[in-house]
């Protein structure tokens, strides 16, 4: 289970940079655009549409990484007041509802698509992009997330049996610390100055 | 059809859902579908693949991610660092002395990042070490940190206002635009309170530092270009007219990449790791954003804003007396939601009312901000609060809490100004 | 009998008086409408059909250029340069209209209730023009594949824009041009960020008051009678808004006679004569490049469309594609 887990979050990891690395492109290719526009006269025609499929690829892709490393907001903040094993039941159900929202919009990314293909939709754009394409990569992406969210719930259903004391620690929401280390940089503060 | 009561208990299903600790986007999701199941059935949930493709595949939103990545090129790549530096000399002489800095640092940093928590957590960070050594008094040194960093929403670019104008079909870079004097009068506001604060009391801004010499402060002011050269690229090709918002912020990456190349911080892991952050932002946002979309779809449908707002405007009041219902309303909103979740389920239903009342949705979208920044400064919920106190690394964070009530004033002033005279956001 | 209503027409726009009246007459008849605007409930115009098709709702204002991603067929009702006066695109569309049926019955179980145009599709320019020469090189807002083709061979750059961001564009100089008619321009602002109109017509916005079949098939005899006299009134009056309306707003924008308390507001841009070498390069334009583009792509998904083209809409207004 810990190494399924942990290959999927590896997947789900590198799956991320290569988003990433599309936001880094778009930038790019936004920035020759304008240029090109203001400048020269001369437009790459799309760098909305484009950037709209990248967005699409970005956001279906960055949801399971962000759900392995509990990033996806919960309010608990009552949960002070409640007993340990009430806390652990609301994580596992957190798990449970977010495993299920997360398979229906799988399942409904997934009919869309099907749409598309039954139709045979091309955007009517400049591009005149084969829709199936981007919406083919943004159903891999809302499946995988469907996949990581069903298997951190039995993960999580699995240690309510076995181990209860590492559910808030697995699947509780980060701490504050967790969230500001990303900000800290040691070393950071200059080298060269 | 149904009536206001069936919405009361809708929200009242959301409260209960987020309290007890289900993830944000689930419970606006579960909220949504059993309402369009309760009331409509079927056919209501058959357009969610549409609608979800909708909501991903949008130009507006696709300025988060390239903002986020700039901010993060930027920030890991030490501009935070030296920034505050170069401000610290200037503002040290001030009464109050480097808390000023804070609030500057805070101001200059919002204009490269979208986020108050990276604000919180980057101007924390440097800031601490170095009042430690100079006795301050900690709840005004936390709470400056604190509330400086809400600027970060308010001063363009803002992930909130570019969420709220992909909502509500409103100009993203009118929304910038606007954001920008209130953000301005507000830092102002913050270093006045600070400054009236110190001469009244002394003891919190510990002892006189020496101030480097003139051809120091010269030449550290160079320090000040990266972010300057970013927000004058960003805010000066959207309101010049070479880009829309959302080029604008991928001329902002490539800006980014470029300066942290001059300035030799550029590297693979730092590049990586931005690059990590920016889609793990963006799932995060765009998770709620499904969500969120089908709510106000359903809401709609159901015709739910229009019967508020019909129910609203029975009670016949003036528009400033419905502004401060407001105003209550979301700080106790804001208390307990979290600042992104209480904007997002609120719009569709406070939109149509506050149109109402005579004020536009430029205006809504600031105001909305403003009480973003409350509640990211107000207990028991307020992510600032905690950023700032796990930065702090001692004590508790009731010293965080008494330190920012002085600068709830000031927000509050500025809401106060922005209701008065809605003329000065255009 | 329930009827679940998404439209576009919004309060202050010109079509708003005629959809909302067909609405009070049908409520009369026996129906519960219940209306939603695209915009408010962030639905995206080019998704109107397949929420309609999935029954989401019973009945859609659709903007056919939008929806033709689904189907290109369905944009050979009003293709750039084809109709460019009412008069001619009313024929066209009568032409057309069995065909269009026929074609949303069988690929999407959809049928239009309603067929009209939002108006001539005019120029409004941010910079001095007298002629289509002056676009030579300027960014003008395109949001379809045949405008950007007519653009294009224009030499001007297409700068595609979400509508939001039109109005700041052109404020800003984003884009220099917009095409859209003179009713929308007007009611949307436009006059306040441009300084010419050239009321070259390029095509008509063709938009059309859709149906779901199982919803249309599910009325009474009486109630559907009732539905189609009334819908079919209500097409009548929207041509009539597009035909006298649009004179009234370009007059209104460009510092002619405005009538008082109406939904239009007076401005004074430069209206710029039409010449006829410009009408005939739009025209030719649309013959070898916009037609045959469109026919191409037309024919990968419908075997036979560019006969039913020709026969229809080509016969009506005396084009053929080869
Ligand atoms: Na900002
Ligand atoms: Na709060």
């Amino acid at each position: 289970m810990e190494a399924i887990l942990r290959t999927v979050e590896h997947i789900a990891a590198a799956l991320a940079l290569v988003a990433g690395a599309a936001i880094a492109v778009l930038g790019a290719l936004i920035t020759i655009d304008i240029v090109g526009r203001d400048f020269f006269g001369a437009s790459i025609q799309g760098t909305d549409e484009i950037g709209g499929y990248v967005l699409a690829f970005v956001g279906s892709l960055g949801m399971a990484l962000t759900l392995l490393r509990r990033g996806h907001p919960r309010i608990e903040i009552f949960f002070r007041f409640f007993p340990q094993v009430l806390r652990d039941c609301l994580h596992v159900l957190a798990q449970i509802a977010m495993a299920g929202f997360a398979t229906f919009m799988a399942w409904h990314a997934w009919g869309e698509l099907q749409t598309t293909l039954r139709f045979g939709s091309i955007t009517n754009t400049p591009l005149q992009t084969p829709l199936w394409v981007p919406q083919g990569v943004w159903v891999i992406g809302m499946i995988f997330f469907a996949l990581t969210a069903c298997l951190a719930t039995v993960h999580a259903l699995v240690l309510l049996f076995t181990d209860r004391a590492a559910i808030e620690r697995r699947y509780g929401a980060p701490t504050v610390e967790e969230e500001v280390s990303q900000y800290v940089h040691p070393g950071a503060d200059d080298a060269r100055d | 059809m149904l009536g206001i009561e069936d919405a009361a208990v809708g929200f009242a299903l959301l409260l209960f859902l987020l309290f007890i600790g289900l993830h944000i986007a689930t419970a606006l999701f579960i909220v949504a579908i059993t309402g369009a199941y309760v009331f409509i059935g079927d056919a209501m949930i058959r357009p969610f693949g549409t609608m979800m493709w909708g909501t991903l595949n949008n130009f507006l939103l696709v300025a988060i991610p390239l903002f986020v990545l700039m901010g993060e090129i930027l920030v890991r790549g030490g501009v935070t660092e030296r920034m505050y530096r170069a401000l610290a000399d200037w503002t040290k002489p001030l009464p109050g002395g480097l808390l000023h800095t804070n609030i500057a640092a805070s101001t200059v940093f919002a204009s490269i990042s979208g986020s108050s928590v990276a604000t919180a957590a980057t101007i924390g960070t440097v800031a601490f070490p170095t009042f430690r050594r100079q006795n301050y008094a900690e709840a005004w040194v936390a709470g400056s940190v604190a509330s400086g960093a809400t600027l970060g929403i308010l001063i363009p670019p803002s992930i909130n206002l570019i969420i709220y104008g992909a909502i509500t079909n409103t100009s993203i870079g009118a929304l910038f635009t606007a954001g920008i004097l209130p953000g301005v009068i507000l830092a102002l506001c913050f270093m006045l309170m600070i400054a009236v604060a110190s001469l009244l009391n002394p003891a919190i801004a510990g002892r006189p530092e020496p101030i480097a010499p003139w051809p120091e402060r010269r030449k550290r002011l160079t320090d000040l270009v990266p972010p300057l050269v970013i927000f004058i690229l960003v805010m000066g090709s959207i309101y010049l007219g070479f880009a829309t918002p959302t080029e604008a912020a991928g001329v902002g990456v490539m800006a980014a990449l470029a300066l942290t190349a001059f300035y030799r911080t550029l590297g693979w892991l730092m590049l990586r790791e931005a690059m990590m952050s920016a889609v793990t932002t963006t799932g995060m946002t765009l998770l709620i954003l499904i969500a969120a979309f089908y709510l106000n779809f359903v809401l709609g449908v159901l015709g739910v804003p229009a019967q508020v707002s019909a129910f609203v405007s029975t009670f016949d009041v003036a528009p400033l007396t419905m502004v401060l219902l407001l105003v209550v309303l979301y700080m106790l909103l804001g208390c307990f939601l979290d600042a992104l979740a209480m904007m997002i389920a609120t719009i569709p239903i406070v939109l149509p009312v506050v149109t109402l009342l005579g004020y536009d949705s430029i205006w809504f979208g600031i105001f909305l901000v403003l009480m973003c920044e409350l509640a990211l400064i107000t207990p028991p919920v307020g992510m600032n609060l905690y950023v700032t106190q796990s930065v702090r690394g001692r004590g508790n964070v009731g010293t965080v809490i008494a330190g920012v009530l002085p600068f709830v004033f000031c927000i509050l002033a500025v809401v106060a100004m922005i209701a008065i005279f809605p003329g000065i956001l255009i | 009998q329930s009827m679940r209503l998404i439209t576009q027409n919004q309060e202050q726009r010109a079509q708003y008086p005629a959809e909302a009246e067909a609405v009070a007459a049908l409520a009369e008849a026996g129906f519960d409408v219940s209306r939603s605007e695209y915009q408010a409930v962030g639905i995206d115009l080019a998704d109107g059909l397949r929420l309609l098709s999935t029954g989401a709702f019973d009945m859609a204002t659709i903007q056919v250029g939008s929806v033709a991603k689904d189907d290109p067929f369905l944009e050979g009702i009003d293709l750039i340069g084809v109709s460019t006066n009412m008069d001619d695109l009313k024929s066209a569309v009568d032409a057309f209209r069995d065909a269009f049926n026929a074609r949303l019955e069988e690929k999407f179980g959809v049928t239009a209730a309603a067929i009209w145009p939002f108006g001539p599709q005019v120029f409004l320019c941010g910079a001095e023009m007298s002629s289509l020469d002056d676009l030579d090189g300027m960014k003008v807002r395109s949001f379809t594949a045949s405008m950007s083709t007519l653009l294009e061979n224009l030499g001007a750059t297409p700068v595609t824009l979400s509508f939001p961001e039109v109005y700041p564009a052109l404020q800003r100089g984003v884009a220099t041009c917009g095409v859209t008619s003179p009713t929308s321009s007007n009611t949307g602002k436009w006059p306040e960020v441009t300084t010419h109109l050239y009321p070259l017509s390029v095509s008509g916005s063709v938009q059309a008051h859709m149906v779901n079949l199982d919803w249309l098939n599910g009325l009474s005899e009486d109630a559907r009678a009732a539905f189609e006299e009334t819908m079919a009134a209500m097409e009548a009056e929207l041509w009539d808004v597009a035909i006298n309306t649009n004179g009234t707003a370009q007059s209104c924008s460009t510092g002619g006679e405005c009538p008082e308390g109406g939904i239009y507001t007076s401005y004074d841009m430069t209206l710029v004569p039409v010449s006829d070498d410009d009408k005939a390069r739009v025209a030719e334009i649309s013959v070898s490049a916009v037609l045959p583009e469109w026919a191409e792509k037309c024919e990968a998904s419908y075997p036979g469309c560019k006969q039913i083209w020709n026969d229809t809409v080509g016969a009506a207004r005396g084009l053929s594609i080869d």
